[in-house]
């Protein structure tokens, strides 16, 4: 026994010494830290990306490469005290490699001014980006998503909420103690296009042809427990209320809720401008996101949008009438909404995996009414001020389900530089 | 037997070394260490963080940490926004207590995440110089111990030991030497709940900032692999006014740095 606690000290007292030399080794290397490199607030942000993409259909040929060249700036400086302006675009160029047709895709995403009082009260007025919303795969209550994405470089929701252009309006925000009151009013300015028309139509048709409302107030109800509610309001539909909520359960968990309800037409009657009653409808969205030790973080959301198709009748669709079909999926498209009744999202994002500066993020959305599925990874090592990433998607499911009928592989490699 | 005697004997020494230890000194020790690490009214800083590997820098980053006393919580509410690296430049952290959120402004999307999500990244080093310990930590005293300090000179230090006093506390156990005259900081070991050593800190180039004589440099070192070290060093203290506004998710877009 007493044998055993003295080699036991030995083990501690060798520790002991080793940990104090890693200390001071540290401690040298602390040294060799160089002084000054001065990095301050910065009004522009831009970056360039060029990508090379490869889309297989169905049958496993390949169908087509392409190419894409993309700009995104981002300004937003303080004129004076009261005077704020904002400023963010993004130009994508696609080439298709069989043709030697090349299409531009500009997302202007904001280009505002606001103005404050104090910092209690502001005004804005411009091309505004506004999300709600505290999901990851299906946001309902992000009623200002409808016709924002024109060009879809990414899978990954987090780009696709980054891409997608602000629609003109006014806003305005009043900041209270624990709580806050936003009220929005985007006006129709043209008339829609006549068929959805994904990126294709004018940048001012497809954010604002319908006149909109939106008031939202937000209130600390207890400690880390603030949830929002929203009451919107579109021309020709009635009004719709949402409630957006989050929760720490331990520390490693965050759970998070959302629903909007209220009487409207059916996505379906929407989509082919049937006459139809206003009937009350629900779409909800709820999840959890666990932090692993492992600088893992793995999100499941469960969708659900009772506006939309039931399993019966988005099965007939396809097989009773191909081109209201694809106009409901157009609809869908430029609405970002659900095609049929229920879905479940899968969202995974690993920093520093298995190396330095190697992110890998992965995405499936399962369609839980067709079940059809896609799934998404990438992998993005970064240097200081590039990036180099390698995307890969998979669709799978019968003809004509949701993600069925998309090409079946897609790859691409891209690098960013930022300046 | 002899073994059990000894054991005993031990045991009961130790318990009684125990309450003699413990109490106001520890605690007092621990409130004026404090103050010395941070001010007690509004204030911002800058934080540049220096990340090496084996020897060899692999990542660098620089943020401010805008810091507001909670008279409730006795903590820090915190404010961090990202200088660098660019792809990360305007992003914004808000922390009060365990409400955490971040803001991107290329998406405009305040996302919350849980405590443990905030320690993947540089945030967790950059507001851990806000963290009030005599809040947060039951103190007791060890002893008084000579040690090298940062600066690896010979240092009289007062050797306490933290134990949280909730379960959502950051790290379960800090064990801590502040220097007996001054009451600096010199170091400090972070231990997990199942007492495993997350980082050891190291305290050094004091400097006198917002009237007071504080540490302008951290060295951590990896629990696990300690030829992982960052090191943090602070510039630019300023006392301000941060209104109320700014430690609110919804104020997170409108936020814009002066």
């Amino acid at each position: 026994m007493l044998r055993s606690l003295f080699l036991a000290w030995c083990c501690s007292a060798a520790g002991l010494v080793c940990a104090q030399t890693a200390d001071l080794d540290a401690l040298s290397l602390a040294d060799q830290t160089p002084e000054g490199d001065e990095v301050s607030t910065s009004d522009w942000q831009a970056y360039a990306e060029l990508a090379q993409s490869g889309v297989d259909g169905r049958d496993g040929q390949v169908l087509h490469g392409e190419r894409r060249l993309s700009f995104d700036v981002r300004f937003d400086r303080m004129l004076s005290e009261h005077w704020r302006v904002v400023f963010a675009d993004r130009l994508d160029v696609n080439w298709r490699e069989e043709t030697p047709l090349q299409t531009s895709i500009n997302t202007l995403k904001e280009a505002y001014v606001g103005w404050k009082s104090t910092e209690d009260h502001s005004i804005d007025v411009g091309r505004i980006n506004v999300n709600n919303g505290v999901s990851l795969g299906y946001n309902p209550s992000d009623f200002f998503k409808v016709g924002a994405v024109r060009s879809v470089v990414s899978r990954d929701p987090k780009q696709l909420m980054q891409d997608r252009q602000g629609s003109v309006m006014l806003r305005g925000q009043w900041f209270g103690r624990g709580q806050s009151l936003t009220g929005l009013l985007s006006p129709k300015l043209e008339d829609p296009p006549a068929a959805p028309a994904f990126g294709s139509s004018s940048s001012l048709a497809a954010t604002n042809h319908v006149q909109r409302a939106l008031l939202s107030y937000s209130l600390e109800v207890s400690e880390g427990f603030s949830p929002q509610f929203l009451l919107y309001q579109e021309d020709g539909m009635p009004l719709q209320l949402g409630i957006n909520a989050t929760a720490l359960a331990n520390d490693a968990t965050v759970l998070f809720a959302q629903w909007v309800g209220g009487k409207s037409q059916s996505f379906y009657e929407q989509a082919l401008k049937l006459p139809g009653e206003d009937r009350f409808h629900d779409r909800a969205s709820a999840g959890v996101t666990y932090t692993t030790a492992l600088k893992l973080s793995l999100t499941a959301e469960l969708d659900f949008s009772r506006n939309s198709l039931s399993q019966r009748d988005w099965g007939q669709l396809a097989q009773q009438d191909p081109q209201k079909y694809w106009l409901y999926r157009a609809w869908i498209l430029e609405h970002q909404e659900m095609p049929t009744r229920q879905g479940l999202t899968l969202y995974a994002s690993w920093r520093d995996a298995l190396i330095k500066r190697l992110d890998v993020t992965g995405l499936t959305r399962v369609n839980l009414t067709d079940n059809s599925h896609f799934s998404w990874i990438e992998l993005r090592y970064h240097w200081d001020r590039v990036d180099l990433a390698l995307q890969y998607q998979v669709n799978a499911g019968n003809p004509f389900t949701e993600y069925g009928v998309l090409p079946r592989r897609a790859t691409t490699v891209s690098v960013r530089g930022y300046f | 037997m002899m073994m059990k005697k000894i054991m005993g004997a031990l045991t009961l020494f130790l318990a009684a070394q125990g309450p003699a230890c413990a109490g106001p000194d520890a605690r007092s020790i621990l409130a004026a260490c404090d103050q010395v690490r941070s001010p007690n009214a509004s204030f911002s800083l800058k934080v540049k963080l220096v990340e090496y590997r084996n020897g060899k820098q692999v990542d660098a980053s620089a943020l401010v940490v805008y810091a507001k006393p909670d008279l409730s919580s006795g903590q820090f509410d915190n404010l961090v926004m990202f200088l660098s690296p660019e792809r990360d430049a305007g992003k914004l952290l808000l922390k009060n207590d365990n409400d955490l959120w971040l803001y991107d402004p290329a998406n405009k999307a305040s996302i919350r995440i849980s405590p443990k999500e905030r320690l993947l990244g540089q945030a967790s080093n950059g507001d851990v110089v806000t963290v009030n310990w005599s809040k947060d930590y039951e103190s007791s005293m060890v002893g008084e111990e000579s040690l090298e300090d940062g600066d690896r000179q010979p240092s009289k230090a007062h050797h306490l030991s933290l134990t949280a006093k909730a379960a959502q506390i950051t790290y379960a156990r800090i064990e801590l030497w502040v220097e007996v005259d001054s009451n600096r900081p010199l170091k400090a070991q972070f231990y997990s709940e199942s007492n495993r050593l997350l980082k050891t800190a190291y305290y050094r180039r004091f400097q006198p900032q917002l009237g007071a004589v504080r540490p302008t440099e951290t060295v951590i070192i990896d629990g696990l692999d300690p030829k992982w070290v960052t090191v943090m060093r602070y510039s630019d203290y300023v006392t301000r006014t941060i209104p109320d506004t700014w430690l609110q998710r919804d104020y997170l877009p409108r936020f814009k740095a002066d």
